[in-house]
């Protein structure tokens, strides 16, 4: 399915500030599901564009502005066609060969940033503790139906609710609130699958939704954030833990990382005063 | 100064006679005078732990240490050696990982090290200069020879102490500096600056060198200013400096904004860039990594130099000698085990009155066993820690340091030593002659962080 994507983000400064800059991550990656045609990146005040790939290989946009100023626009405009191949959650190994490859060292060492605890997705006594009560709740026979049950539980068990977690919500926090927002519902199910062995990274990107008339949605939910766990022998398979559905045409990536940390998808350091108003509007279309 | 025999070694022999003709109220007299100039002059530390705004002088013993040119010139090759294996394995690290896929280190060893950076990784650093500055810390046994204790690659400090504690010795005890022919230090802070003018970018004429300090409340403060000082470089906090276009420049009093080539940081990584690190940094520079991933601008030390002095890293140093530079290791590593391993740990936790344990992610002598001084209450704990989070730790057999007489009080006694020798590596690599004695001002203590009390001594390659 082809898109075009407009993710307009726009600062308002209650006085001037300066000394801006800035790092953007919005630029859609290019792999079997997806690709991207064509992508730009305009900001006002117009200011030249630094580009470099991340360590994920996330294309990173950085710009500064230095002159005095009270509105900062960035526009990220873009084309992308996802595969229309509905996927399939699959293992190939058998669960004892999964296993086996879970442990072994030289599987421990090639994805050891995706099994390592990191700011977003520590291991905690809670986090240790629902990894095992899951364990125990069923017996599996394959990764694959593993993490397909996983997915399927913490969509049951946590509620979504916009206005209960920020940006800086840590797992421990969403477990006690049992509510959260799809990034919360990604950096769980990370961490629960890091505790159990499994290489697991955060995706960030766009769902696209359509109104009842079959149109085209116009608001910020648009963006998103879900999980991707490696499968041995399969590779990384997307999961949604939000609203436990197939990773389809349906979904865009733009970033990758080991959590929310390594992907935001706008960040700036600037001078001057704190306060700020802040408008995002995405608007994901489908195209011919 | 003595031999195992009692007998003085004959390079303290000048300084012994030397002393018998001064007296000992003379000595404490000019130990004194020397003690108030360092008040004055403000050359203070800060201790971590210590209530906010402890500040007081680090203790300086008159009786330089003596190391005779023979020992001297082996130490230095060592130490070359030692800091240009470090520098490959930190471009390589950051590039190919040569020595992860020759299987001489596991990958989860450095990518989950907390001090591995992704956003150095393939980054090209000027000169592919990683280590400008390198602080190697030695210690010597009873029989004379040297081992290495620790690498410091990140923002070792010691420097200023070292310049200082000459000018010093110099002034007060001219008689007895004059009476051996001690390697000047005066080319020092010239050869620091060329190194770190050597890292400009675009092979530079004239750069601009900045040292980059957290402020006036950082406990190396005074060392930051002194350097800065004695380079005749500015000394700037991250507010004087803005990123504009991934260029990195100076705003002068005048209004003026000048171009930076090279930043000699004395802050952490994390520290650095806000935008890059931890957002909640207010001393450093936000932009400047991809400032300097751009090539606008040379960072000395390089980010990231944390992977290669990690407690754990250091037992693979003599592997890094012998692959990146096919040679035998000068230098020995004190004998390290590894409590993840074991046969290692149960061998360790047998014997640990006689080991010194630490914890990898610490350093500055904070959550040490010291096994030989330990009551067995302290050994009970550290057993307890150990087999917790076995991986945490390491344990080094417990040397018998040499010792060096001390005036403390009105007597002189034997207190335990080690150097800290500095490294720069510029287009070319030197050795500053001699170092940092540290000294535990204890009697009986092996402990010789200024952190934890130990003070510093004149060091006299002669």
């Amino acid at each position: 399915m082809k898109f075009n994507i407009s993710h307009l983000t726009k600062y308002k400064y209650a006085s001037e500030i300066a000394d801006s800059v800035n790092e953007i991550r919005l630029t859609p990656r290019t792999n079997t599901h997806q690709t991207c045609l064509q992508s730009r990146i305009t900001t006002s005040p117009q200011a030249p564009i630094y580009t470099y790939e991340d360590y994920f290989k996330n294309l990173v946009y950085s710009f500064s502005v230095a002159d005095p100023h009270t509105l900062l626009t960035i526009h990220s405009e873009s084309i992308v066609v996802t595969s229309n191949e509905e996927p399939v959650i699959k293992s190939v190994l058998t669960g004892a060969q999964e296993l086996e490859e879970l442990a072994s060292e030289r599987f421990l060492d090639d994805y050891a940033e995706y099994l390592h605890p990191s700011e977003y997705t520590p291991i905690t006594p809670d986090i240790s503790q629902m990894a095992s009560q899951f364990e125990a709740s069923h017996t599996f026979a394959s990764l694959a139906d593993k993490l397909t049950a996983l997915t399927a539980q913490i969509k049951n068990d946590f509620t979504y609710d916009p206005s209960a977690t920020q940006v800086q919500t840590k797992i421990d926090e969403m477990i006690q609130l049992r509510r959260g927002v799809c990034q919360d519902f990604a950096h769980l199910m990370i961490a629960l699958c890091r505790t159990m062995g499994i290489p697991a990274r955060y995706v960030s990107g766009y769902q696209y939704i359509t109104d009842i008339n079959g149109g085209n949605a116009d608001f910020e939910q648009a963006s998103h954030a879900w999980v991707e766990a490696y499968i041995p022998g399969v590779g990384w398979t997307g999961f949604d833990p939000t609203n436990n559905v197939p990773i389809n045409w349906r979904y865009i990536i733009l970033a990758y990382g080991r959590d929310y940390k390594d992907i935001v998808p706008v960040k700036g350091i600037y001078h001057g005063t704190p306060q700020q108003k802040l408008d995002v509007i995405v608007d994901v279309r489908q195209i011919n | 100064m003595f031999d195992a025999r009692g007998t003085i070694r004959t390079h303290y022999q000048k300084l012994y006679d030397q002393l018998q003709q001064l007296g000992t109220s003379e000595l404490i007299s000019r130990s004194e005078k020397i003690k108030q100039q360092m008040i004055l002059q403000g050359i203070t530390f800060q201790i971590a732990s210590a209530t906010q705004g402890a500040e007081r002088t680090i203790p300086f013993d008159v009786l330089p240490r003596i190391i005779p040119a023979n020992d001297w010139s082996m130490i230095e090759r060592g130490l070359n050696q030692r800091v240009r294996a470090l520098n490959h394995f930190l471009g390589d690290m950051y590039h190919e990982q040569r020595f992860i896929k020759d299987g001489l280190i596991s990958r989860r060893m450095i990518v989950n090290n907390p001090y591995f950076l992704p956003e150095m990784m393939h980054l090209d650093v000027p000169e592919n200069i990683y280590t400008a500055i390198s602080g190697i810390d030695l210690i010597r046994d009873e029989q004379g020879n040297y081992f290495v204790l620790e690498d410091n690659l990140r923002t070792p400090s010691g420097l200023s102490y070292i310049f200082k504690n000459r000018i010093l010795m110099m002034h007060y005890f001219p008689d007895l500096y004059f009476s051996y022919h001690v390697r000047g230090l005066e080319k020092g802070t010239q050869e620091l600056l060329t190194t770190l003018q050597d890292l400009a970018p675009n092979n530079k004429k004239d750069p601009v060198v900045v040292l980059l300090t957290p402020g006036r409340y950082n406990s190396a403060y005074f060392e930051h200013a002194f350097l800065a000082q004695q380079m005749g470089i500015d000394l700037v906090e991250g507010s004087d400096l803005r990123v504009i276009n991934q260029k990195v420049y100076l705003q002068t009093i005048s209004g003026r904004m000048k171009p930076v080539d090279v930043i000699y940081r004395r802050l952490d990584d994390s520290f650095l860039d806000p935008l890059a690190f931890n957002p909640n940094s207010l001393v450093g520079v936000p932009g400047l990594m991809n400032a300097y991933r751009a090539g606008n601008v040379a960072i000395a030390n390089a980010p990231g130099t944390g992977i290669a002095d990690d407690k754990l890293i250091y037992t693979r140093v003599p592997d890094m000698i012998r692959y990146y530079l096919s040679e035998e290791p000068v230098l020995k590593n004190v004998p390290t085990y590894s409590l993840r391993n074991p046969e290692e740990r149960s061998f360790v936790l047998d014997n640990l009155e006689k080991m010194v344990v630490k914890q990898t992610s610490l350093s500055g002598g904070y959550g040490m066993l010291m096994g030989p001084q330990a009551d067995k209450e302290t050994i009970k704990a550290f057993r307890a820690q150990i087999l917790g989070h076995p991986e945490s730790y390491i344990a080094q057999r417990a040397i018998r340091l040499s010792q060096s007489p001390t005036l403390s009080g009105s007597m002189i006694e034997s207190r335990t030593i080690d150097l800290r020798p500095f490294i720069f590596k510029g287009k070319q690599q030197v050795v500053l002659p001699g170092g940092l004695t540290r000294v535990a001002m204890e009697k009986g203590s092996l402990v010789v962080n200024s952190s934890q009390g130990g003070g510093s001594k004149d060091t006299w390659i002669v």
